[in-house]
């Protein structure tokens, strides 16, 4: 059922606009015409519009301020600048995109994890006690190399100790410099050393972390990138 | 119109080859009219000239890329971005106000026919000074269409083309635009008093 109003006024203001312009079908213009005939509202309407067009047409024409001439030095292309510092390699780097990022994050999780397995034994769980086994690291290389560690004790001292089997016995030293394995053990209570690998562990773990899931991120990012695209050339 | 579009096209394929001088008589040609548009846009005459020139050093970085026909919608397509960016820039970092009453100083571009006597000059300038202020008010696709309309005389297709609209986009823009203008100079007391229609 069609709304009363467009029952009585069955032109709309683009009908009007149109009109006003030219642009109605004879047709329609002419059933526009019968109605404004009949319809005061409509052509108190449309003479409204008629005014504002005619005051639009009215405006004079401004004189362009000064001439808009290009300069040669205006259309010259910018040249672009080498960034140093810093920038520099923000460029660098966001020339590779995802996959220079992957790359790093991947080498820089290798190296946290090389880190951890040769500082912290071998990456042994929380539950393990570091000072014996790197004595023991201490001891085992003691016997595998005959080279003597600069603040360590002459290696025939050492020598001696291992050959007598006392293999818990500390090496007599011939320098006051205490051992390194010693150190923890007689300096700090029992536990103090074990909790503060514990917490560098921890610390290096969540480096790992993060690097892991730079990595993992900087592959989604390359993924992404490289899907297909659908209506890409249309632009 | 028929003599100056092989022209157009001359100095066109010239400047497509990066001969500034064949542009900027395209500049001089056209000047007159983009900085008229972008000044219908913007109300300021400031604002306008940055727009204008904005426009040109734009229109000439990306002539090569301009297959015509039609370079004067091309031209005003450009300049109807400049100015768009340049009202943009503006509300960002408001200096004057894109919406206060237009200045006299900004109206004394709007000078009516010196021919008028005194009062019909006075009247002119402030209908002209209304209908400005009135443009203003309107959004920007509908105050585009309304100045390449009816202020710069462009055609339907015209103004499409410089709009990258459809004629029925144009028509309806340019309709609900005409509208507004004249609620807006009817409440101002710039129309004769409106007629019962009630609005649809």
């Amino acid at each position: 059922m069609r709304n009363p109003f467009v029952r009585r006024h069955p032109f709309g203001e683009e009908e009007l606009s149109s009109y006003l312009d030219r642009r109605l079908s004879p047709a329609e213009s002419t059933r526009l015409e019968e109605h404004l005939a009949s319809c005061e509202p409509c052509r108190r309407h449309l003479e409204g519009l008629r005014a504002v067009v005619e005051g639009l047409r009215a405006l004079p024409s401004a004189p362009a301020p000064r001439s808009f001439a290009l300069r040669p030095e205006q259309v010259e292309a910018p040249r672009r600048r080498t960034p140093v510092g810093p920038a520099a390699w923000a460029q660098r780097a966001s020339a590779f995109g995802p996959a220079g990022a992957a790359a790093a994050a991947l080498l820089l999780f290798l190296v946290l994890v090389g880190v951890d397995l040769a500082t912290l034994g071998g990456g042994g769980g929380p539950e393990s006690v570091p000072a014996p086994s790197a004595k023991e690291a201490f001891e085992a290389g003691q016997a595998l190399s005959a080279a003597p560690a600069p603040t360590l004790a002459p290696a025939p001292a050492a020598r001696a100790a291992d050959e007598e089997g006392n293999g818990a016995g500390t090496p007599e030293p011939t320098t006051e410099a205490p051992t390194p394995t010693e150190a923890p053990a007689t300096l700090a209570p029992p536990g103090t050393a074990g909790e503060g690998g514990d917490a560098g562990r921890w610390v290096l773990r969540g480096f790992q972390g993060a690097a892991g899931a730079a990595f993992l991120a900087a592959m989604a990012a390359l993924v992404w990138q490289r899907r297909p695209r659908r209506g890409a050339d249309h632009g | 119109m028929q003599a100056t579009a092989p022209e157009d096209s001359r100095l066109v394929a010239l400047s497509q080859e990066g001969d500034l001088a064949a542009f900027n008589a395209l500049v001089e040609r056209y000047q007159g009219q983009v900085y008229n548009l972008c000044w219908r846009m913007l109300g300021l005459r400031e604002a306008a000239e940055d727009a204008t020139q904005e426009a040109f050093l734009a229109a000439y970085r990306s002539i090569r890329r301009f297959r015509g026909p039609g370079f004067r919608a091309w031209l005003l397509r450009i300049a109807a971005n400049a100015a768009t960016d340049e009202l943009r820039r503006r509300h960002r970092r408001p200096q004057v106000s894109l919406e206060a009453p237009i200045s006299s100083s900004e109206t004394a571009l709007d000078l009516p026919d010196p021919s008028a006597g005194p009062e019909e000059c006075a009247l002119r300038r402030e209908q002209a000074r209304c209908i400005q202020a009135a443009l203003l008010t309107l959004p920007l696709d509908q105050r585009l269409s309304v100045i390449l309309s009816d202020v710069q005389g462009l055609s339907y297709e015209e103004v499409g083309q410089a709009m990258g609209s459809s004629l029925g986009t144009v028509k309806s823009r340019l309709s609900r635009g005409r509208a507004r203008l004249r609620r807006y100079l009817l409440e101002q007391g710039e129309l004769s008093p409106p007629g019962q229609r009630p609005t649809q």
